[in-house]
């Protein structure tokens, strides 16, 4: 994902600009409709995905990638260009992005993933549909309980889950202000 | 040596419209000497710098450093900017935050088979050579401006490059540490004969530092020459005399380089006689 955000942000690269709007297109898409789709395509397409945790992973790769895009392209962008080009002089393009681009991003990369693994955690649109009674994600398993009216384990479940999601948005608060990045 | 034949580099502006930033550019540099491209901003004298450091393709022309031709657009063939031998300081310094001044320096030396205590053993050299051989183990952001500029100059030296280029490394310094700096630079220049490229709208710095400077308005290059080449005797003009006065007597402050040059110059028996020709008053 960041490398996209970086072929965006710094090539000329042809038809980048529709990369971005790719990436960006799936904010306009419901969770049912995400689901549904997977579904349908999966069923069909020669991946044997469907049923089990990838396809819900993928699913919310999809769903994520429009605000993860935003995070990392504001995360480069405060990267001086010369940064990169400082080392473009010396070493090959690999060794560019692997010792000078993604250390730079890390704040950025930490930031991101922290984002999405606080909202993917509590996700329950999509994955209703995608899993199974072996597949089953923090929501849906959730869900199940307060169909099966075992509201006293809900509860506890419950509780346990807005703890975790909680720490971990405080640690992206603290990670971001240390980089002065900020994420919302 | 460094040649540049015929550069040129267009770039489309928002409105689909092009502008020339290099028109049909050429110079020589020979080995040991610094070369100043001066002019205003705008004029296509990063340009031509980042393309001789294949950072930007240019459109046409050629360009060889030392015995190979590094970019050529007839051939359509243009060698990666790891591989052209080039050492760069740029405006911003561009020092890594996340590694130490050791680590910052021997970048230049990974991945070219020289082993670790030769790479120890160059670093150090190269630093006590900018004077900061205190500073190796100190982590990049706990730097000075002044001393980021070392580290800069240092990186860009290590792996002994064919050709230095160095892109305005003085404007980010206070007055006093630029005069300081640009004596520095220059004896450094000179002491490892070095061939360099240096770009800056400074007038006295251009003046001060070069054994060649090269005017550049508006992509193209308007003149050519030694220092000398740009000071006349005394002139009767007060507006561009009162410039060229306050000029010289910074000069005359930052380095003897200009007395020299001082008695080159026809007419002028002293640095104070010497004022500048019209084509360095431009802007």
């Amino acid at each position: 994902m960041s490398l996209i955000a970086w072929i965006v942000a710094r090539t000329k690269l042809f038809g980048r600009k529709l990369f971005d709007f790719l990436a960006f297109v799936p904010i306009a898409v419901p969770g049912i409709v995400l689901g549904i789709s997977m579904i349908w395509l999966y069923l069909s397409f020669p991946l044997p995905i469907y049923g089990t945790l990838w396809i819900i992973w993928l699913a919310y790769m999809i769903k994520y990638m429009p605000v993860v895009m935003r995070i990392m392209s504001a995360a480069i962008v405060q990267i001086h260009p010369e940064m990169e080009e400082a080392s473009m002089l010396c070493a090959p393009w690999l060794m560019t992005l692997r010792r000078v681009l993604f250390p730079l991003l890390r704040p950025g990369l930490v930031a991101g993933w922290i984002w999405v693994m606080s909202h993917a955690f509590r996700e329950l649109n999509t994955a209703i549909l995608l899993s199974n009674q072996h597949t089953r994600p923090v929501g849906v398993a959730m869900y199940a309980l307060w169909n099966d009216g075992a509201f006293g384990a809900l509860a506890a479940f419950g509780v346990v889950v807005s703890l975790v999601v909680f720490l971990s948005a405080v640690v992206a608060n603290v990670v971001g202000q240390r980089y002065g990045l900020r994420v919302r | 040596m460094l040649r540049v034949t015929g550069l040129k580099k267009k770039f489309e502006t928002d409105r689909g419209a092009s502008v020339a930033a290099v028109d049909n550019v050429s110079f020589e540099v020979e080995t040991g000497k610094l070369l100043t491209l001066l002019g205003p901003s705008g004029c296509g004298k990063t340009t031509t710098l980042r393309s001789i450091a294949g950072l930007e393709e240019p459109d046409n022309g050629e360009i060889q450093i030392g015995s190979s031709v590094v970019f050529s657009g007839l051939r359509k063939f243009s060698l990666p900017p790891n591989r052209r031998r080039v050492g760069m300081v740029f405006q911003s310094y561009a020092i890594w935050p996340h590694m130490t001044v050791f680590q910052n320096v021997a970048y230049p030396l990974e991945g070219i088979g020289v082993s670790k205590i030769e790479v120890r053993k160059r670093v150090e050299q190269v630093l006590a050579l900018v004077g900061l051989e205190a500073f190796i183990e100190r982590p990049a952001p706990f730097l000075s401006g002044g001393q980021q500029q070392r580290v800069a100059l240092a990186r860009a030296l290590v792996a002994e490059p064919e050709v230095l280029l160095l892109d305005e490394p003085l404007s980010n310094l206070d007055a006093k540490l630029r005069e300081q700096m640009r004596v520095e630079l220059r004896t450094l220049q000179q002491r490892v004969g070095l061939t360099a490229v240096y770009v800056t709208h400074d007038q006295i710095e251009a003046l001060a530092i070069s054994d060649i400077v090269a005017v550049m308005s508006a992509g193209r290059l308007v003149e050519f020459g030694p220092p000398t080449r740009y000071m006349t005797g005394p002139r009767v003009d007060s507006r561009r005399n009162s410039l060229a006065q306050a000029t010289l007597c910074l000069c005359r402050r930052s380095s003897l380089w200009m007395e020299r040059l001082a008695g080159e110059c026809p007419g002028a028996k002293s640095i104070s006689h010497i004022s500048v020709k019209p084509s360095l008053t431009l802007w």
